[in-house]
């Protein structure tokens, strides 16, 4: 039906050839309005950013007071420096062994969940479910205390014959990072095999194949394109992660680019060239790994597996599904438990100090108190509920319409608002975050959003757009259209048939939606060090500041009651939204 | 494969219009230049310099707020803006804890966007750069400005709200544990058996500033690049050098502060012990008021109760030092009979900073595109 509205009308003999007027009042249906609307918004979102930093790398004096012209040597001054090699080889190296290790880690326990008889496998979903809610600040601050000289985690390394692991290094940055993506790459394997055609596997142990030949002839190939695409997509956010190369890669002397901007920008004069080529410079090998990824269908979910022949058989994996427990329980261990009780010790002392039977005399709930007695930080609580609340809901509101728009219309360029809407995948939060900054201070707009919380919801909403519409599109994909046009020809309008028909069956979408985006943006911390003020600090920025500040002990306070507050925001929203399946 | 070029195409352009935006702008700088105060704005701060400080209150009641950035500890900030709020009904504080030199740097994005929010900066060496570039009011004199040490001279419209000592901090039990003796001197963490097990802040060249007067810059480089070729861990606040070697993910701390040491001694001496170097090389923290701000009287009120006994009553109780004769310093921090102080130096140029920071974090190998 709406296609119907869509094609031209082809022109009568008798009627007089159309006018431009008319065949422009034509197009102005309101499927054409809404659709450009959409469209902008969503291109100002993300082509602001992108040509901001383009610009700012290609100006000699960006915001400066005197004059300024285009030129190369902003490109020049830093790729020819004699420290960018060593950058940029440091930074392929860190995320290409992060996705490495995540990668194949990641698949094989997703293999152990989908595939196999492994008991307790529902420790591993939930192992990798709940860390997607601990912010990254966090994560790393709880690695950095257990591995200590004397953490728990080197005594026990120690007393097992294994050498100390030394966190402020490369397999510190390495170790840690890798634990908090391999949850990412579980999810994404477990939804590869879950749909994968297992009638071929069949066939082969039918034909008399060993089950190591079967792996090997079938199940590898099948999986490789999504797997490589999933790899690069863990390379792609990898390369733009922030908090553990600053948490644990400076003091190590491990810079990477992301700590390198935040370096840049934090040094009086400010180097605005440097800071921007930099950003050209991550953009650049995040735009082609994305590339990559979704020419290989990762991203997407385009994998060469099927659902077709889908039956739940399971591998008996007979007595090494023992050896299999044991992997999936120290994964649980590694990226769940151990991070989550260290938090909890921590936030129970006044200073840190490793467990012992003396530090449980010094246990106390001062730092929480502290928090609840700090307006600071209470204003900081409050902006980070407002700004991941309006950030949830504004995307999922732009989704729904870019989805709809995307999946049961026709229209020309719909191709472009997709890839406009996807797009920032690409963008590092630390190239949304500095490119606003300079946008906002730069374009002569009529209100000054710097230092408010807008600026924050924009950049957030910004970041957050691909994972709403990965939410949406896919469940407009399974409505069928039938159902609006029995609509439409029961005289309902657009309007209705949205809000009657779609819009509660896309409950469970929308609601994945919300709160994920909501997630996305409560956790947050690298765009909003670039862009919060005073007035508009939030929960990161004031973890971080007190992380430097020392403050440990309130830090993993503050980051405990932050995990309570989303478990508790996910069994909320989840009753009232009904089934989520967040691990789509 | 056509129409699908010629959509990217347009994403192109559309992307370089807005772009062509930009750099429209980006070249005047989009905002006011420093020093381009309205005259009327001029008249008014004139008026306000003259006022005592009962005659600012209502001024600053009816502007309601000040904001502050200020690298001063995060967790003792509410102390001091409950204090100052109770000493003047009606005036909030809003404080915006910064570290390093990212106070400078956002108010001078600020002033280049013309939209300024900071009324007060407070830091060690912050407010100095800041006045350096003209984005600090000169024309103010705060009253009761705290007497500095002989020698030391404060640019104008500046005065200290705090100095801060630079202790070398050290974890008894870690240090026991790895069969190390507890460091004594600088010179003891570039032994190789403190090879990686100590940290440095890169991010700020204090100890340069302050000892090299004394002691000779190439001594001090020398002992540096000592310290640089040692391994330290860097870590990138000196607050965070302190709560490092306490929760034992480093043995020692080369550059950390007396006042944050003294605290988690205090929580627990087996975890946290400190010596004062001699000479004691001590930062000072100055605190101005930015120029053009959007709260001039309550900025001029914040100002002069901070440095005011009153305000340095709030500052020393929370452990912190101040330079004020008439307030009492925490004697195991600040006794300049015992330990011989030796001061940053306070009217050194942007460009002689910048060199020197270059310098310090070249002797540490701390790495950067330079660009």
């Amino acid at each position: 039906m709406a296609n119907a509205q869509q094609a031209p009308a082809a022109p009568s003999p008798l009627l007089p050839t159309p006018t431009y007027f008319t065949r422009l009042r034509q197009r102005l249906n309101e499927q054409n309005v809404i659709f450009v609307i959409i469209t902008v918004v969503i291109a100002y979102l993300v082509l602001v950013p992108v040509g901001t930093l383009v610009v700012a790398s290609l100006r000699s004096n960006f915001l400066g007071f005197g004059p300024s012209s285009w030129t190369l040597h902003n490109y020049s001054s830093t790729l020819g420096a004699s420290s960018f090699p060593s950058l940029i080889g440091t930074s392929l190296e860190y995320s290409a062994l992060v996705t490495l290790f995540a990668t194949v880690i990641g698949m094989a326990l997703a293999w152990l969940y989908v595939r196999t008889n492994t008991p307790a496998k529902w420790f591993a979903l939930l192992a990798s479910l709940v860390p997607l809610i601990i912010p990254g600040l966090i994560d790393a601050a709880a690695w950095v205390l257990m591995l200590s000289q004397n953490g728990p985690v080197n005594n026990v390394l120690h007393a097992v014959g294994l050498p100390r692991i030394q966190v402020y290094s490369m397999t510190g940055m390495v170790l840690v990072q890798t634990l908090h993506t391999i949850p990412l790459a579980f999810l994404m394997g477990m939804s590869m095999m879950g749909s994968m055609d297992r009638s071929l596997e069949e066939a082969a142990a039918a034909s008399g194949a060993a089950p190591h030949r079967t792996l090997r002839s079938i199940v590898f190939p099948l999986l490789r394109p999504g797997v490589l695409g999933a790899a690069l997509l863990i390379f792609v956010l990898t390369i733009s992660s922030f908090e553990v190369p600053q948490l644990i890669g400076v003091p190590a002397h491990e810079w990477v680019i992301t700590t390198e901007i935040y370096n840049a920008t934090s040094q009086y004069p400010v180097k605005y060239g440097t800071v921007a080529v930099l950003g050209m410079v991550v953009l650049v090998i995040a735009l082609l790994g994305l590339y990559l990824s979704r020419r290989l269908g990762g991203m997407t979910g385009r994998e060469t597996v099927t659902g077709k022949g889908f039956r739940p058989t399971t591998i008996d994996l007979g007595r090494w599904r023992w050896a299999s427990l044991v992997l999936v329980v120290l994964f649980g261990l590694a990226s769940l438990v151990l991070p989550v009780l260290a938090l909890i010790w921590s936030s129970l002392l006044p200073v840190y100090q490793n467990p012992s039977g003396a530090a449980l005399h010094e246990l106390t709930l001062s730092n929480y108190t502290a928090i609840f007695n700090t307006p600071t930080t209470l204003n900081a609580a409050e902006n980070t509920v407002i700004i991941s609340v309006l950030t949830g809901a504004i995307t999922t509101l732009i989704c729904v319409v870019a989805a709809y728009l995307l999946v049961k219309t026709k229209l020309r360029g719909r191709r472009v608002l997709e890839f406009l809407a996807t797009a920032p995948v690409a963008l590092p939060s630390v190239i949304i975050g500095v490119s606003l900054l300079y946008w906002y201070l730069a374009a002569p707009l009529p209100v000054h959003l710097y230092g408010s919380v807008t600026i924050l919801v924009i950049a957030f909403v910004t970041g957050a757009l691909p994972f709403g519409l990965r939410f949406i599109e896919p469940a407009f994909s399974q409505i069928s259209t039938e159902l609006e046009e029995a609509a439409a020809n029961s005289g309902a309008t657009r309007f209705q048939v949205f809000t009657r028909i779609y819009l509660p069956l896309l409950r469970p979408a929308l609601t994945a939606a919300f709160l994920y985006c909501f997630i996305i943006a409560f956790k947050e911390l690298t765009s909003a060090l670039f862009l919060y003020s005073a007035k508009s600090n939030v929960l990161a920025v004031s973890m971080y500041s007190m992380w430097l500040d020392g403050s440990y002990t309130t830090v993993c306070a503050i980051g405990v009651l932050m995990i309570a507050v989303l478990v508790i925001a996910v069994i909320l929203v989840r009753k009232l939204g009904g089934s989520i399946h967040m691990a789509r | 494969m056509k129409n699908g070029r010629v959509r990217s195409a347009a994403v192109v352009v559309t992307g370089l219009a807005l772009a062509g935006g930009v750099a429209a702008c980006s070249s005047s700088g989009g905002g006011s230049s420093p020093g381009s105060g309205s005259s009327s704005a001029s008249s008014s701060v004139a008026q306000l310099n003259s006022m005592t400080d009962a005659q600012l209150y209502p001024e600053a009641k009816k502007e309601g707020k000040v904001t502050w950035y200020t690298s001063m500890p995060e967790n003792d900030l509410p102390a001091i803006t409950k204090a100052f709020e109770k000493a003047y009904p009606g005036v909030s504080v809003s404080a915006l804890y910064l570290t390093g030199q990212t106070p400078v740097t956002r108010v001078e994005t600020e002033a280049r966007s013309g939209a300024i929010s900071a009324d007060v900066v407070s830091g060690s060496g912050d407010a100095v750069l800041l006045e350096q570039a003209g984005l600090t009011d000169t024309s103010y004199r705060p009253k009761d400005a705290p007497k500095l040490p002989a020698g030391l001279t404060m640019p104008p419209g500046l005065a200290s709200d705090r100095i801060i000592t630079n202790v070398i901090t050290y974890n008894p039990k870690a240090v026991a544990a790895a069969g190390l003796k507890p460091p004594t001197s600088f010179a003891d963490l570039a032994q190789p058996q403190w090879k990686g097990k100590f940290s440095m802040d890169p991010t700020t060249a204090d100890l340069l500033n302050a000892l090299g007067p004394t002691e000779g810059d190439s001594t001090v480089l020398s002992m540096i690049k000592a310290l640089g070729s040692n391994s330290p861990v860097f870590v990138t606040s000196h607050s965070l050098a302190a709560s490092q070697v306490a929760a034992g993910t480093v043995l020692a701390a080369a550059s950390s502060y007396g006042q944050t040491a003294v605290v988690n001694e205090e929580k627990d001496p087996s975890t946290t012990n400190f010596v004062n170097p001699s000479p004691l090389p001590v930062l000072v923290s100055e605190i101005g008021i930015v120029k053009n701000d959007p709260d001039p009287a309550a900025a001029r009120l914040f100002m002069d109760w901070t440095i005011s006994k009153a305000g340095q009553d709030v500052v020393t109780s929370l452990g912190l030092t101040s330079v004020r004769t008439d307030v009492t310093n925490n004697p195991k921090v600040w006794d300049p009979a015992k330990w011989k102080p030796v001061f940053e130096d306070v009217s050194q140029s942007t460009a002689e900073t910048n060199k020197e920071l270059q310098e310090w974090q070249s002797a540490l190998n701390y790495s950067g595109t330079g660009g």
